[in-house]
């Protein structure tokens, strides 16, 4: 038996003292460095490695200046729906924008970013290199992530909520390959649409949930991804669940189709099927794969998505543990909290003081998974 | 975890405080903060306060140090940090742990764990070539612990071939990282001609923290092989990062930061009811912002608005109001500034109706339901509002009707008058009239009245509860009541009966005649006492008269079991209960059959009645029985001593004393001669049948017994008793010349006494020894030889050898 003998010294702990924190809020009273992104980046202070914090309340700024100009900056919300009860459904302590927030630079790690209703965009761009590189989009909450006229390098698109779509595909004539990038753990409510011969790129432990029509899930041209381990649900029952030129791998994903709608119509269904039987066409729906309930000490819709005990999808993944979000080497984290960085969640502050005493209640956590 | 005593010993802090110009004091805390001045002193060196503090007694984990300082007026905030206590053994440098993963980092303590030792400084492991040989590229990592702190996580990739690749000679090998420059363009990696695996340490310092793809391939010749990527992590990693400071500060003035006190509870951070004094925030509008830094890396800084301003807050004069009246409203409003603006919208409509500072007082016009908004500024854009909602009414008429359960009625009858208030408010009171009196206590809708007499006259008088009557009371009409009188009535009827008394015609009991009997309720003409049972009964009797009014009069009588007493027969030892039953009152008592009473040895007893007589039962009763007497008589018999032969008999009563016959007598035998003793026992007072029996003394009689010599005289003579043996000394016969004579018994011989009797003396003759003899003889087993010499009887016995010496016989040998 062959074996490799590794020696390793002992590593000290080192401290990269350029990195500086930067607060941005919209509100101009608040003493943060800068009311919009754009300013930051516009900043000859703001330095590649820098963390630039987005703190809750809306940001009420134009995309122009929702746009990240300024590449290898990190951008940390605070993640969203941290609450004592789970019923009353109140979001608290966010943010939120007016308008999208747009990339235009590359190496930018986004996270923990609440956009309601409005989108992430990889931007055309001459501050980026085309395609755009080394781009994290992870734990944000927004309606989609896409990709205008651009393409997509060495990238990480993780555990997000997306509540409408992901297309890395915009338009095949201006290119849209996603090229080693890995795309995990996003709970999609509406399709993804992965770019036109990708090269090399991984979709994985995704949760992907369509309200209605007959769009396809997903559609990816032309190969060059590994579609592994998913979840693709259908409520309308549509056939057209999968749409796929050539994809390289196509292994242990659950589909809403039946056998026997696969049967009968195998061609415009998943035209892979029968290269890749390790994938389950089992008529998997919301009732039957998803707890669909939201219960906890937080406020996270995606709570609804965590697999039910005994569904199909909680064994049928290539290592033979769970498919969708919440399974693989990076579960979706509820609530979109920020990995690296404390959080504050069931922050109670009264509006008004009694008897000249303001008495205050929350709790702080750093956890980095 | 285990356990441990003495983590370090000192724990060194030093801290210097600067906050006031000069510092007059300085304390510390270790996890509960008990408040400013109550924390543990701290020697001070000018302005700089330098603490050891002992650690010695916390327990291993997190602990939470805070340290402040006092100078001019006022405290510093307070610094805080965490610090971590080891167990023994173990510190901060100690190696706790190593470990290694492949391809994917399962997290901290979860990887394969690799051998140490504390001091340890370089690792060598070995990894199962299963987990990087299969084709394709793959990242290992290896890190250690020291104390509780994982070391970063030192990366490596290595690449393994697949031999469908391997079809020449290798040419080239490169790597990248984040971005693919193009084929031939990565970083070149050394290589030999057929390597088939190929491994590159990644520059983990140069990257910045976060994911990370990296890419490796080969070239063949002029081909390259596909990429084999795969991402890698560059973070300093910790499962938990440590939270040491929560801070807040006010209206984004970061250079008053405040520490918040917190505790830690499951590698969180709580912060429960931490109260912040506003006392000294001008009134208005605030924010509070709050962050943690953990691993002096800050949260996101969460921003809170806070108003401080006067507390609106007001009550209505009325719970409701009327329309077209006025309505007083009463300003309570807490913490009310001179620059406090009230704006009132007394109509919900949105509008302000009111600037007044302090109560107001409106007539509304129409009626409905209005929210009263009170809604007050104090500074700059912080609003409050207090809202109340009040009905307004229209006004009402109180109008009251009488109604009576009977126009006419019996003295004593109760009669109900019912009013029917309308318009008069849920909770209307009334006023009773009789005869025009107001009736005392009679407030309620009804009025229940017994004492009514003929001709009084009722009427009510309603007074509204309404909050907006046009008028607060009203008057029902008058009702004139009809009164007849009560027939007289009387009954009279005994009190107690007892069970057996039988039917009683109840009839002429009561007065007037005409009227009806009732026995508890059911009415009779006459009553069996048996039937209607034990207990106690209402007899009544119910006249009505031509007026339709009903008297009556009640008695009550007892009906009882007739009594039973107990009724004792005893013996006439007055214990002895010979018959006992219960017998009724009245009844005659049945004696026992006569009883008997054993006899003494004195008396035989006769049953002579009962010591009274017996008679009916008035009571409880004893009988004792009585009896006669009679002496008993029995035989006495005397008798000889032969216990047969009868000497005399006779009876005698008992206690008398028997008399004894003539002394009886006993004839002689040869042996004995008899004389009469007396009687066996002694005679005494007669106390049953008895026998004496005679006695006698009996004396041995005494025989002459003789001893005669041969020659005839007398030897011995005297009485001998009966049977004894008589004896006599031996007599001897002087020796003649020839012979020598030797006594040789009586003739006849001597036998026991029975009667007179004479005996004879006899002698035996022997030679005399011839005078030859002197010399030295020996006898020779002839028969002993008798010598007769000088009156000695010589006797030698055989085998002996005697020697004569002169005229003795002397033994030899």
């Amino acid at each position: 038996m062959k074996k490799f003998i590794l020696m390793a010294a002992v590593l000290t702990v080192s401290v990269v003292a350029s990195a500086r924190n930067w607060r941005i809020n919209y509100d101009e009273n608040s003493g943060a460095d800068f009311k919009t992104l754009k300013a930051a980046c516009e900043s000859a202070e703001v330095m590649k490695g820098d963390v630039l914090y987005m703190e809750p309340g809306f940001h009420y700024g134009s995309e122009a200046d929702n746009t990240i100009t300024k590449s290898g900056l990190k951008i940390v919300g605070p993640g969203w729906g941290f609450k004592t009860n789970a019923d009353e459904a109140i979001e608290i302590a966010t943010t939120n924008f007016l308008n999208n927030i747009s990339i235009k630079a590359d190496s930018v790690h986004l996270v923990g970013v609440h956009i309601e209703g409005k989108d992430i965009v990889f931007a055309k761009s001459t501050s980026a290199s085309n395609p755009h590189k080394g781009v994290t989009i992870e734990r944000c909450k927004c309606s989609k992530i896409y990709a205008s006229e651009r393409d997509l390098s060495n990238s990480i698109i993780r555990n997000n909520f997306i509540t409408y779509e992901l297309d890395l595909g915009y338009s095949i004539s201006y290119g849209c390959r996603v090229n080693h990038s890995i795309i995990e753990g996003n709970i999609i409510i509406g399709f993804a649409r992965l770019g036109y011969k990708s090269l090399g790129s991984l979709f994985d432990h995704n949760t992907i949930v369509s309200g209605s029509g007959n769009d396809n899930l997903i559609s990816s041209g032309n190969g060059g991804f590994q579609i592994t381990n998913n979840i693709f649900i259908h409520k309308a029952n549509s056939v057209n669940v999968f749409y796929d030129y050539n994809a390289t791998v196509v292994n242990n994903n659950i589909f809403s189709i039946t056998s026997e709608q696969y049967a009968a119509d195998a061609a415009s269904s998943f035209p892979t099927y029968s290269k890749y039987p390790s994938n389950q066409c089992v008529g998997a729906t919301v009732a039957n794969t998803f707890v669909n309930q939201v219960s906890g000490d937080y406020f996270d819709e995606a709570m609804r998505y965590t697999v039910l005990e005994g569904s199909v999808a909680k064994t049928a993944a290539s290592n033979g543990g769970e498919c969708g979000a919440f399974g693989g080497a990076h579960p979706y984290v509820l609530n979109g909290r920020p990995t690296g960085i404390p959080y504050l969640y069931d922050v109670d502050v009264p509006e008004q003081p009694t008897n000249n005493q303001l008495t205050i209640t929350f709790k702080v956590a750093g956890q980095n998974e | 975890m285990s356990k441990h005593s003495i983590v370090i010993a000192l724990l060194l802090c030093s801290l210097s405080l600067y906050a006031q110009s000069t510092i007059s004091t300085a304390e510390y805390w270790i996890d509960n903060d008990a408040g400013y001045g109550r924390g543990i002193a701290i020697t001070l060196a000018g302005n700089t306060a330098v603490a050891n503090i002992p650690t010695g007694g916390l327990s291993e984990g997190w602990h939470q140090l805070g340290l402040r300082s006092y100078g001019g007026d006022s405290w510093s905030q307070t610094y805080m940090r965490s610090f971590y206590v080891y167990s023994p053994g173990e510190s901060a440098t100690s190696i706790t742990g190593a470990e290694y993963w492949v391809d994917t980092d399962p997290g901290h303590g979860l990887a394969q764990a690799i051998p140490y030792t504390s001091s340890q400084s370089s690792f060598v492991f070995t990894v199962p070539s299963t987990d990087v040989l299969s084709p394709g590229l793959h990242v290992i990592g290896m890190r250690v612990k020291r104390g509780h702190q994982w070391s970063t996580t030192c990366t490596r990739a290595f690449m393994t071939l697949s031999p469908e690749e391997m079809t020449g000679n290798i040419t080239g090998a490169e790597y990248w990282i984040d971005d693919d420059p193009g084929y031939g363009s990565g970083t070149a990696i050394a290589f030999t001609a057929h390597q088939t695996q190929f491994g590159v340490n990644v520059p983990m310092d140069e990257l910045s923290d976060g994911y990370h793809r990296i890419g490796l391939r080969v070239r063949y010749s002029n081909r390259w092989s596909q990429t084999y990527t795969r991402e890698i992590l560059n973070v300093n990693f910790k499962p938990i990062m440590d939270v040491t400071s929560v801070e807040a500060y006010w209206d984004y003035d970061e250079s008053n930061v405040f520490n918040v006190p917190f505790t830690i509870v499951d590698n969180h951070v709580e912060i429960t009811g931490f109260t912040l004094s506003t006392a000294d925030l001008s009134y208005g509008k605030h924010i509070l912002s709050l962050r943690a830094i953990a691993d002096d890396v800050p949260s996101v800084v969460m921003h809170y608005t806070v108003c401080k301003n006067a507390t609106p807050l007001f009550s209505f004069g009325e719970e409701e109001a009327c329309v077209n009246e006025e309505l007083s409203i009463v300003d309570q409003s807490e913490n009310v500034q001179p620059s406090t603006t009230y704006a009132w919208d007394i109509d919900n409509n949105g509008r302000t109706d009111y600037t007044t500072k302090g109560n107001i007082v409106h007539t509304f016009t129409r009626t409905g339901t209005y929210t009263v908004t009170l809604t007050m500024q104090t500074g700059d854009g912080c609003e409050s509002s207090y809202s109340k909602e009040i009905t307004v009414r229209a006004k009402t008429t109180p109008r009251v009707s009488l109604s009576r359960s009977k126009s006419s009625s019996c003295a004593g009858e109760t009669v109900t008058f019912t009013a029917t208030a309308t318009n008069a408010g849920d909770n209307p009171t009334f006023t009773w009239l009789r005869n025009g009196n107001a009736i005392v206590g009679q407030t309620e809708s009804v009025l229940e009245i017994s004492d009514l007499t003929d001709n009084d006259q009722i009427q009510v008088q309603v007074t509204s509860s309404d909050r907006c009557p046009s008028t607060p009371t009203a008057s029902s009409s008058t009702y004139t009541q009809r009164v007849y009188a009560l027939p007289v009535v009387e009954l009279t009827f005994p009190e107690a009966f007892y069970s057996d008394a039988g039917t009683i015609t109840l009839a002429g009991h009561g007065t007037p005649t005409g009227g009806t009997y009732y026995v508890d309720d059911t009415q009779m003409s006459s009553v069996n006492m048996a039937t209607v049972g034990i207990g106690e009964h209402t007899l009544r009797y119910v006249v009505k008269n031509s007026n339709n009014c009903t008297a009556e009069q009640s008695v009550t009588f007892t009906v009882s079991e007739r009594p039973k007493y107990l009724i004792t027969f005893v013996d006439d030892d007055g214990t002895t209960v010979i018959q006992q039953s219960e017998v009724a009152l009245d009844a005659m008592p049945t004696p026992p059959a006569d009883p008997t009473k054993e006899a003494t040895a004195q008396y035989t007893y006769t049953f002579a009645g009962w010591d009274k007589e017996i008679v009916a039962v008035t009571g409880t009763e004893t009988y004792i029985a009585t009896y006669t007497a009679t002496v008993n008589k029995y035989l006495i018999t005397f008798v000889d001593e032969d216990s047969t032969t009868v000497l005399a008999s006779a009876e005698y009563d008992y206690g008398t004393t028997p008399v004894a016959p003539t002394d009886p007598t006993k004839g002689a035998t040869a042996q004995y001669t008899y004389t009469f003793e007396g009687w066996d026992k002694e005679i005494v007072a007669v106390t049953g049948a008895a026998t004496y029996i005679a006695t006698y003394t009996a004396t041995v009689n005494k025989y002459l017994i003789t001893f005669l010599n041969n020659d005839e005289s007398v030897l011995c003579a005297e009485e001998w008793e009966y049977g004894a043996t008589p004896t006599c000394d031996d007599p001897t016969k002087a020796e003649d010349e020839q012979y020598i004579y030797s006594f040789a018994g009586w003739q006849p011989a001597i036998v026991a006494v029975t009667g007179i009797a004479t005996y004879t003396a006899t002698f035996d003759a022997e030679s005399k020894l011839p005078t030859a003899i002197g010399n030295q003889q020996t006898t020779t087993g002839e028969p002993p030889i008798k010598i007769l010499r000088n009156g000695v009887l010589y006797i030698l016995r055989d085998g002996k050898t005697y020697t004569v010496e002169g005229q003795v016989i002397v033994p030899q040998g």
